[in-house]
């Protein structure tokens, strides 16, 4: 369970073998209880909501990384430093994760890379889960059916009472909402939605907000949002996305600060949700 | 993340980016491999079940040698002369008729079962493919012109099939056909130009007699008029000419001869003179003439009732009655004259009272009273010399109308030769025509018997075969070996082919795939750095259940492997056998 450099003495867990090997945070189970320099940042969730189960639910999801070395979790560490580099000496806050289409390594990402970016002691994360058709990253972490950003811009519910802590250190959810909406990009171009997203930013310090946009190309809410943003990340499956897709992109990001591109690999389907070769190969055509 | 640091450096100088380098083909290559591999696999195993299964063909061939003619063609020459050549070719077609081909096919059960599934028409197609016919060419000096030419010496006849003695067989027969038809061929010709020949002969004769009786007919009508006549026309017409000026000559003659005799016979008394006292003999026209002046005189002087006027008129009338003659008219006339002139002299002399004058008148009356002269009765002429004149004159008179009769002959004698020498030119020119037309027909009938005659040999020549003929120099043998198909040559060809389509179909489906490839991809497009190129993600679950299938397949792929070659086995022919021919195949 203790997984996340979760090395919070309070919650008495100890560092396993992997976690301590893990290269980014030089902890060593011997000098990790009596050291003090290595002062994590810490939040006390007062007000949040904890669920400590969707850890768990997010666990069995295949392609999240773990606090171990391989391959996938070594680049998202890689990922992370290089992105807060940027962020850090460009002073910024505010990440847009998106994709020319939808693919679905985009929220695998930004899941993981605010995974990552949440172990890093001297960072906290917001997750904002900004896909408001519904079918975005708050599934993963089993959270269908919890209030959400479309709440709050529609209804006004605090924000506070959205949060969700997911049981990890220094990673704050806000999911997506309780039902899908249609007009969603209206409502992520709203003064009051520029205001909620500018309280985010300013909050709290060290705090990184991610946002999982919908895919660039599919919806005009990534496009609408986008200003809100500090600056955008975005995710190209390899041998998927098209280059014709790539360059519209391109084209839509121009305006807007870009700090890099993700490629991913298309993942292996799940074990009987495998599509027929010739409609892969029809939609592949059409695409 | 070297290569990322590569990617950088090749951003910062975007024309250096290198096209596509040898790495990205295997990377497409290895990307691809999957569609490469089973394109590969699928056609090297058709290839294989192609070289396999494709039925050996086994070729049968017969060489035939075209013998030129063995009586030298100066001596005979044949009639059949078209090129060898062209005459194969009109064998072939001759012999691939659809009844002969169909009937071979149906006798020897050719193509099998081909032969209940498809048309006769395909089946046709079939056999007229099988059948290859090479015309074997070689340099000829020709020996009019001296320069080299190609001429068919002889021709392969070849019959391919599936079957080793079925080859044999047809190769066989359709040599026996060949050779059969070329000889029927020339004996069928050579015995038609004879036969022409013949009827074109036996019209020219027909004609030729046609104009011989034409010719006849003409000159018997037209017979004299002939122009091979014309001469002896001309002389005949000369000929009568003088005759006839002889003739008129000689008329004319006995004209004069006869006036003459007529004259003499005029001078001499028919009868002779009696001889009187007086001495001259008057002969009675004589004595009645001096009578007639003496009474005239006696009228003159006396009156009419003197005694010597009535003797003198009883003296006439007896002498008239003798001679018959009525006081001849011309003499009364003449005397009248006579006695008018005398008249009109004594008129001028003396007045009308004059005696003279009166004795005229009396005289003149006298003869107008004088009765007419009775008809003197002719009275037999006895004088010799007048008889003699008489007869002469009468010779003459019977000659010249001989004399005459015969002229008039000869003058139509001569307006007949004339009339034909005027007409001889016009029956010439129709005579010419005939006789033309008869001199081309002989000719012509001369020439069509020669040539009959020469046809004649020549069909002879067919008939003996001694003209140039086909020969059967390597009759079709039983084909060991199949010509066809080339196995080895077949797995290798496909086995390039499918080197070469499984590559194509995967650069096929490369340069389709519009995707992104490679962190550079991206890199030139959003020029932006790639900040992390993600690992592959294999589900567990996936892996171990691909490992699963795959693991099955090959077991399914096994059985049926081993299923098929126990059911070869047991149903067909046993594994070893079914080796060794084909390892037997592929060496052949």
């Amino acid at each position: 369970m203790k997984l996340f450099n979760d090395d919070d003495a309070r919650m008495g867990g100890e560092p396993s073998a992997q976690a301590g090997a893990a290269r980014v945070h030089v902890v060593r189970p011997a000098q990790a209880e009596p050291d003090s320099r290595v002062r994590p940042l810490h939040i006390e969730y007062s007000s949040t909501r904890v669920v400590g189960e969707a850890l768990a639910r997010l666990r069995r999801t295949h392609g999240i990384v773990s606090h171990d070395r391989s391959p996938l979790s070594e680049s998202f560490r890689m990922l992370r430093n290089q992105v807060l580099q940027r962020m850090r000496a460009d002073g910024h806050t505010l990440l847009a994760v998106t994709s020319p289409r939808a693919i679905e390594g985009k929220s695998m990402t930004a899941v993981n890379l605010a995974l990552t970016m949440a172990a890093d002691y001297d960072s906290a994360v917001l997750l904002v889960d900004a896909d408001l058709s519904g079918r975005g990253l708050q599934s993963l972490f089993g959270l269908q059916g919890a209030a959400g950003l479309s709440d709050h811009l529609t209804d006004g519910c605090p924000l506070q009472d959205l949060l969700v802590n997911p049981g990890v250190a220094r990673l704050v959810l806000l999911p997506a909402g309780e039902q899908p909406v249609l007009n969603s990009s209206e409502l992520l171009a709203t003064r009051a939605a520029q205001q909620s997203i500018l309280e985010m930013k300013q909050r709290y310090r060290d705090r990184y907000v991610i946002v999982d946009l919908p895919p660039l190309l599919d919806t005009a809410d990534a496009l609408a949002f986008l200003p809100q943003a500090d600056t955008t990340l975005l995710v190209v499956e390899e041998h998927t996305t098209s280059v014709q897709d790539v360059e519209s992109a391109s084209e839509l990001l121009a305006p807007f600060p870009l700090i890099g591109t993700v490629m991913s690999q298309a993942r292996e389907p799940e074990p009987g949700m495998r599509t027929p070769w010739y409609r892969r190969l029809w939609s592949h055509g059409r695409a | 993340m070297t290569a990322l640091a590569q990617d950088f450096s090749a951003l910062a100088d975007p024309t250096a980016l290198p096209s596509r380098s040898l790495r990205d083909h295997l990377g497409m290559l290895r990307r691809r491999r999957a569609l490469a591999i089973t394109v590969f696999c699928v056609l090297l195993a058709i290839t294989v079940v192609v070289a396999v299964v494709l039925p050996p063909v086994y070729r049968s061939t017969a060489t035939i040698l075209i013998k030129e003619q063995e009586i030298p063609p100066e001596f005979v020459r044949s009639t059949v002369t078209s090129f060898a050549d062209e005459r194969i070719q009109v064998i072939s077609q001759q012999v691939m008729t659809r009844a002969t081909l169909l009937e071979m096919v149906d006798r020897h059960g050719l193509y099998g079962t081909a032969r209940q599934r498809e048309t006769s028409e395909e089946i046709l197609d079939r056999m007229r493919r099988d059948i290859k016919l090479t015309p074997i060419s070689a340099e000829v000096t020709d020996r009019r012109t001296g320069s080299p030419v190609k001429s068919t010496i002889a021709f392969t006849l070849s019959y391919d099939s599936e079957n080793a003695s079925a080859a044999q067989k047809i190769a066989n027969e359709l040599t026996t056909l060949y050779l059969n038809e070329n000889v029927k061929n020339r004996q069928q010709k050579a015995a038609e130009t004879t036969s022409f020949l013949d009827e074109e002969l036996s019209r020219v004769t027909r004609h030729i007699a046609e104009l011989e009786q034409k010719l006849a007919a003409f000159k018997e009508r037209n017979q004299g008029r002939l122009p091979e006549l014309s001469l002896s026309n001309q002389m005949g017409s000369e000929r009568s000419a003088t005759e006839i000026q002889r003739l008129e000559r000689e008329i004319l003659f006995l004209n004069e001869r006869t006036a003459s005799l007529q004259a003499q016979l005029a001078d001499t008394k028919p009868q002779l003179p009696i001889m009187s006292a007086g001495g001259a003999v008057l002969d009675p026209d004589d004595r009645l003439k001096a009578l007639q002046m003496q009474l005239s005189a006696a009228i003159g002087t006396y009156s009419s009732d003197h005694p010597d006027v009535k003797r003198l008129r009883r003296e006439i009338a007896v002498l008239q009655a003798e001679t018959g003659e009525q006081g001849d008219m011309t003499d009364r006339e003449a005397r009248r004259q006579e006695l008018d002139a005398q008249l009109s002299q004594l008129r001028q002399k003396f007045s009308d009272d004059h005696p003279d004058i009166a004795r005229v008148k009396r005289q003149i009356v006298a003869l107008e009273e004088a009765p007419a002269p009775a008809p003197r009765t002719p009275r037999k002429p006895d004088n010799p010399v007048y008889l003699n004149l008489k007869a002469q004159i009468d010779t003459n008179a019977a000659q010249l109308i001989s004399l005459r009769k015969e002229r008039d002959e000869l003058r139509n004698r001569l307006s007949l030769y004339d009339a034909r020498v005027s007409q001889s030119p016009e029956v010439e020119r129709e005579y010419l025509e005939i006789v033309r037309d008869m001199d081309s027909s002989r000719t012509r009938f001369r020439e069509l018997r020669d040539k009959q005659m020469q046809a004649q040999v020549a069909e002879q020549l067919e008939r003996e075969r001694k003209a140039e003929r086909f020969t059967l120099i390597e009759p079709p043998i039983f084909p060991e070996k199949p010509v066809r198909p080339n196995r080895l040559l077949i797995l290798v060809m496909g086995l390039l082919l499918a080197i070469a389509v499984g590559i194509g179909a995967a650069a096929v489906r490369e340069s389709l795939d519009r995707a992104v490839h490679g962190p550079r991809d991206v890199m030139r497009l959003l020029h932006v750095p790639v900040l992390a190129v993600l690992p592959p993600l294999v589900h567990p679950l996936a892996a171990r259940r691909r490992a699963r299938r795959r693991l099955l397949w090959l077991g399914v792929v096994a059985v049926v492997l081993m299923l098929g070659v126990a059911a070869f086995h047991v149903f067909y022919m046993p594994v070893e056998v079914a080796w060794y021919s084909l390892l037997r195949r592929v060496a052949n």
